[in-house]
């Protein structure tokens, strides 16, 4: 992006000198429809194959991390081969244990689905073919999944699927490496189970540019990641803080190719800053941990350029 | 451009969508020809209105002066007008 290095020295005047808690506000609340019944067959015609939608679709599976991942010992790129994650099932639920997935079964469910997504992702495949694969895979389960609060809400389309793959991708990759330069682990960043950007259900509607209830509905699911639930905890330090306000710097600095933003200055990140927390738009730890981010963010660049 | 102090009564005389994703954490709805509001906090560079539709906008707006900043970002500031 050919951005200077700034010096950055945050310059923050407190408020009559009161230092006010504040956070950011719960996300938007949608009303949720009672559970949809089973949808008739119809044929949706993707560019790459025909997917028939079932109306008989079996129950959507639990999928767990891997028991390293469980128990906060996350699984590198480098020590998953592939960097795969592999659904299995175990009776009642199925649980996904990270081993080498060599590709999706044709009748995959929706968590077998993101975790090899997840799995590709994380992979040292270069951009083109992790998004290829994924958009594939994705494409599929979309036009397949019946996980949905309104049936009658539009899904977003392959060609859709294809730009939020890429800019899904561009900041996991994004966020990993910059954990890495502060020697955190972010590596599943919106690549958790249930919550992350690779869920079927959940890139179904988190793919569309608008602003409809489908898209506010899948915000809302994802944003029940743990990096976005301790975001809203006003307990939170700003080390906490730290994936959350590297998460939100990025995303700022990223051409947002779903809805076609363009990357925020470095002023503007600053001033808005300083100015949603004069507001107390953030509290203290949202601020600092903000202002931190913005320097690691600063150095993946110069990386990058 | 007009500069608006505290106090001052909006109209936005042209649709403005500030371009924030709906997953932005400063996330507001855009804002079409015709939204009325007041303005709330005003400095040299910014000002806060707080729209008169609470049901859409429940919280007053943060909307920079134009050019400010050295990026893309379509600001709002040459959207509103004084009004009564």
């Amino acid at each position: 992006m050919g951005i200077g290095m700034l010096s950055f020295q945050p310059a923050v005047n407190f408020t009559s000198g009161v230092q006010q808690m504040g956070w950011l506000s719960a996300s938007t609340q949608v009303a949720s429809s009672s559970a949809p019944e089973a949808a008739p067959s119809e044929a949706f015609v993707s560019q790459d194959s025909i997917c028939l939608l079932s109306g008989s679709e079996s129950p959507q599976e639990t999928s767990l991390l891997s028991p390293d991942i469980a128990s906060g010992k996350f699984v590198s790129p480098q020590e998953s081969v592939g960097g795969a994650l592999q659904p299995q099932e175990t009776g009642a639920g199925s649980e996904v244990k990270a081993t080498e997935l060599q590709e999706l079964p044709e009748d995959a469910t929706d968590a077998q689905t993101a975790a090899y997504c997840n799995g590709i992702a994380l992979s040292d495949r270069p951009f083109e073919e992790r998004a290829e694969l994924i958009t594939a895979a994705l494409s599929k389960a979309v036009a397949k999944t019946t996980d949905t609060p309104n049936p009658e809400w539009v899904k977003a389309s392959p060609q859709q699927l294809r730009l939020y793959v890429e800019e899904t991708l561009d900041h996991t990759d994004g966020v990993r490496a910059i954990g890495q330069l502060r020697g955190e682990d972010f590596t599943t960043h919106d690549l958790e189970p249930k919550t992350g950007k690779f869920e079927p259900r959940i890139a179904q509607y988190l793919a569309l540019p608008g602003r409809e209830d489908s898209v506010k509905w899948a915000i809302k699911e994802h944003n029940a990641s743990p990096h976005h639930d301790l975001w809203h905890n006003p307990s939170a330090s700003k080390e906490e803080l730290a994936e959350s306000a590297t998460d939100i710097v990025n995303a700022w600095r990223m051409e947002r190719r779903v809805y076609q933003k363009p990357p925020w200055g470095w002023d503007r990140i600053a001033s808005v800053i300083n100015e949603q927390f004069q507001s107390n738009e953030i509290s203290v730890a949202q601020r600092d941990a903000l202002y931190e981010a913005i320097p690691y963010q600063q150095e993946y660049e110069a990386g990058k350029a | 451009m007009h500069s608006f102090q505290k106090g001052d009564r909006i109209e936005f005389v042209k649709d403005w969508d500030p371009g924030l994703p709906p997953d932005d954490p400063f996330y507001f709805d855009p804002v079409p020809k015709g939204t009325r509001g007041v303005v709330v906090e005003a400095s040299g560079n910014h000002v806060r209105v707080k729209f008169d539709d609470s049901q859409t906008w429940p919280k007053p707006v943060l909307i920079w002066k134009d050019g400010v900043f050295d990026d893309q970002v379509q600001d709002g500031y040459s959207c509103m007008e004084l009004t009564f």
